[in-house]
């Protein structure tokens, strides 16, 4: 359909006469005109005579018209409101190209990520692209021939197939943002997500009033990198990338995804991020986890932690994570920022092995003690939990729990915790050295069922329907709560 | 999908024509009602179409409304532009009696309109298409700076927003003024 609109010799030296502006070399004209009207009838000839009457300030080239030089080219387009559309339109293929380039490009990205098993999809989101395409066309009218309402009108016509260069709309749009109703507000304002937060505020007060009263679910993964640090909200496609002045880009990792440089290291994020802690009562952290990529330094990760300490402990509050993850050695200086009965989970990054001085303090915090399930990850070099294992039976669960031994009396403790409460779901625990006879295990928690995949063994509770599903081996244990 | 004709808000709108039914139509035949904007065009809109608007649906089962009851008196929505509820019908009418796919490939394609559309849906309370809409606007400013922000979405400075709200003040306090003067003219 576009190819029928620009026949028309009008429609084409708008067109051409716009590209003059943009550029006045003519092969460049034609590559870029050919890339939306493929297959279209003009020959690159065409595009040097055209370009030749626009250098002798002409629109067209009647021979017999004794027509004065057009003092400014640009007339054309604020005279003739047809020609200024027929522009719109181009600018509006350029903008569907560009859209379509990138939707190939990430179903390529997504194909082969997913080919190699790799676990972190790439950014998926496509921008609209019709401001850009305005700016590209103010860049060459200036913002007197026409404003973005009026673009966005005829740029999003098009897209939608409506070709009717005649149509003459009695207003462009009633409304604007400022007219929407607060709940509507805040709810577009809640789907643009962290990186647009940040920029919301600072667009007027109004704006800066509605992101810090906003009521969220969210998840945040900020991972400290050697140039920088990178803060994942929600998904992989909300992502900000704070890089230093100096390591500007340096790997040219994240073309696609917002970058701030950072002045000062790590001042920045945590002015932003301070938006959702200063709003603790609304804003509630499914996830808070913070990770250190390989090659990171320990000053470099002392700053951040410094930093960020720094910065709760001026906020003066406590924030609503329901889980946490982080290195065990740094948990002593951040539980205590959490609500205690909020945070539901803690998970430890084992390396490197916290100090028992350190553990104790822990397992004292209000946060630890009203958590309910525990998680240990990361690779294991030795790490174990360096408290003695009554430390760990307020949880519901516990996951990949090293402890340093296991033996007999160690054995019986855990059955009579089994017995005696009734909070606990599911337990997997494991032995760096285990020491215990299988007669008495047989005792304790009964023989291996013979038709079971493994070496399970039942624990019946007594009074009860229910009973623990056990599978003890060697070097682990697990528990699971489960029914008849 | 829907059937739009010229007409007016009188008690006889003009005959709406419907679109062709399916082959496989519903045995029970369909009851349909009319709407219109502010264009006065009446659209012909099946029940199960109108179910995705909390208020006419509302306004359906609160009035009772025979067919013929329905086609004398199309509910006027003075307030929403033609093509706007044009917009509106035609994805209800897509979506009749089965919920939004996550992708869903038949939405609004227009944007042109878009504040208009978002203010349309959340007054006739369509809430799917509401949060398609917010998140179509959201997606406006995506990676935009703070002026492309105020740009995009039109949104004044404070210092603007201040001087419009002395103006306001400034025209109410004129106005009450005028209506004191008149009341005491009228008591002399």
């Amino acid at each position: 359909m576009p190819n029928e609109l620009i026949i028309d010799d009008k429609a084409f030296r708008s067109i051409l006469l716009y590209e003059f502006l943009v550029h006045p070399v003519h092969f460049v004209a034609f590559d870029r005109f050919s890339s939306v009207f493929i297959g279209h009838p003009w020959v690159l000839e065409d595009f040097r005579y055209w370009f030749d009457v626009f250098y002798q300030r002409k629109f067209d080239d009647d021979e017999n018209d004794e027509q004065e030089p057009i003092r400014d080219m640009r007339d054309v387009f604020r005279i003739d409101k047809q020609c200024l559309r027929i522009v719109i339109l181009y600018e509006s293929l350029h903008g569907k190209l560009m859209e379509l380039n990138e939707k190939y490009q990430i179903q390529r990205q997504k194909e082969y990520a997913e080919s190699i098993g790799f676990p972190v999809l790439p950014v998926s989101i496509i921008l609209d692209k019709a401001f850009d395409r305005y700016q590209n066309m103010i860049r060459v009218f200036g913002y007197d021939i026409i404003d973005f309402s009026e673009f966005s009108f005829w740029y999003y016509r098009f897209l939608g197939q409506q070709f009717d260069w005649d149509f003459e709309p009695t207003e462009f749009s009633r409304y604007s943002f400022s007219d929407l109703p607060i709940s509507i507000a805040e709810k577009i304002v809640k789907e643009t997500g962290y990186f647009e937060w940040c920029r919301l505020r600072k667009v007027s007060r109004g704006l800066r009033d509605t992101v810090d009263n906003l009521k969220i679910d969210i998840s945040l993964d900020i991972l400290i990198r050697s140039t920088g640090a990178l803060i994942k909200f929600n998904d992989n496609d909300n992502a900000v990338d704070y890089t230093p002045k100096n390591k500007k880009n340096p790997n040219g990792y994240t073309p696609r995804r917002p970058i701030i440089i950072l002045e000062e290291l790590f001042v920045k994020p945590f002015i932003d991020l301070s938006i959702l802690f200063k709003n603790s009562s609304k804003v509630n952290f499914k996830l808070f986890k913070i990770e250190c990529q390989f090659g990171t330094t320990e000053e470099f990760e002392n700053k951040f932690f410094g930093d960020l300490k720094e910065l709760l402990k001026e906020l003066n509050t406590q924030i609503h994570v329901e889980s946490i993850a982080l290195k065990a050695v740094r948990a002593i200086d951040f539980l205590g920022f959490m609500k205690p009965g909020v945070l539901k989970t803690i998970q430890f990054d084992r390396r490197p092995q916290i100090s028992r001085e350190s553990m104790e303090e822990i397992v004292e915090m209000k946060q630890w003690k009203h958590a309910k399930n525990f998680v240990e990850y990361g690779f294991f070099q030795g790490e174990t939990f360096p408290l003695p294992m009554e430390n760990l039976f307020h949880f519901r669960k516990i996951d990949s729990v090293w402890l340093a031994g296991i033996d007999n009396g160690q054995l019986i403790k855990i059955k009579e915790v089994l017995l005696n409460s009734s909070h606990i779901e599911a337990y997997h625990l494991l032995f760096l050295n285990a020491d215990f006879d299988w007669d008495v295990i047989d005792r304790e928690f009964g023989s291996i069922i013979p038709e079971s995949d493994g070496e399970i063994r039942h624990l019946k509770i007594p009074d009860s329907q229910e009973y623990y599903q056990i599978d003890l081996k060697y070097y682990e244990m697990r528990i699971q709560r489960k029914c008849y | 999908m829907s059937s739009t004709e010229q007409g007016t808000s009188s008690a006889a709108p003009a005959e709406p024509t419907t679109a062709p039914e399916s082959a496989a139509a519903p045995e029970v035949p369909e009851s349909f009602y009319y709407v219109h904007g502010k264009d006065k065009v009446v659209h012909k809109v099946s029940a199960g179409a109108l179910q995705h608007s909390a208020l006419i649906h509302g306004m359906i089962s609160n009035l009772g409304y025979t067919e013929e009851q329905a086609k004398a008196n199309p509910f006027p929505f003075e307030n929403i532009d033609g093509d706007i509820l044009q917009m509106v019908v035609d994805w209800c009418n897509q979506h009749k009696g089965k919920p939004t796919p996550p992708e869903d490939t038949n939405l609004p394609k227009q944007k042109e309109k878009l504040f208009d559309l978002v203010l349309a849906v959340n007054y006739l309370e369509i809430k799917e298409l509401l949060t398609y809409c917010c998140k179509q606007v959201a997606m406006m400013v995506k990676g935009k700076s703070p002026e492309e922000i105020r740009e995009i979405w039109m949104i004044p400075t404070d210092a603007e927003d201040e001087a419009a709200e002395k103006e306001a003040k400034k025209r109410a306090g004129k106005e009450a003024a005028g209506e004191t003067a008149a009341a005491a003219g009228d008591a002399k």
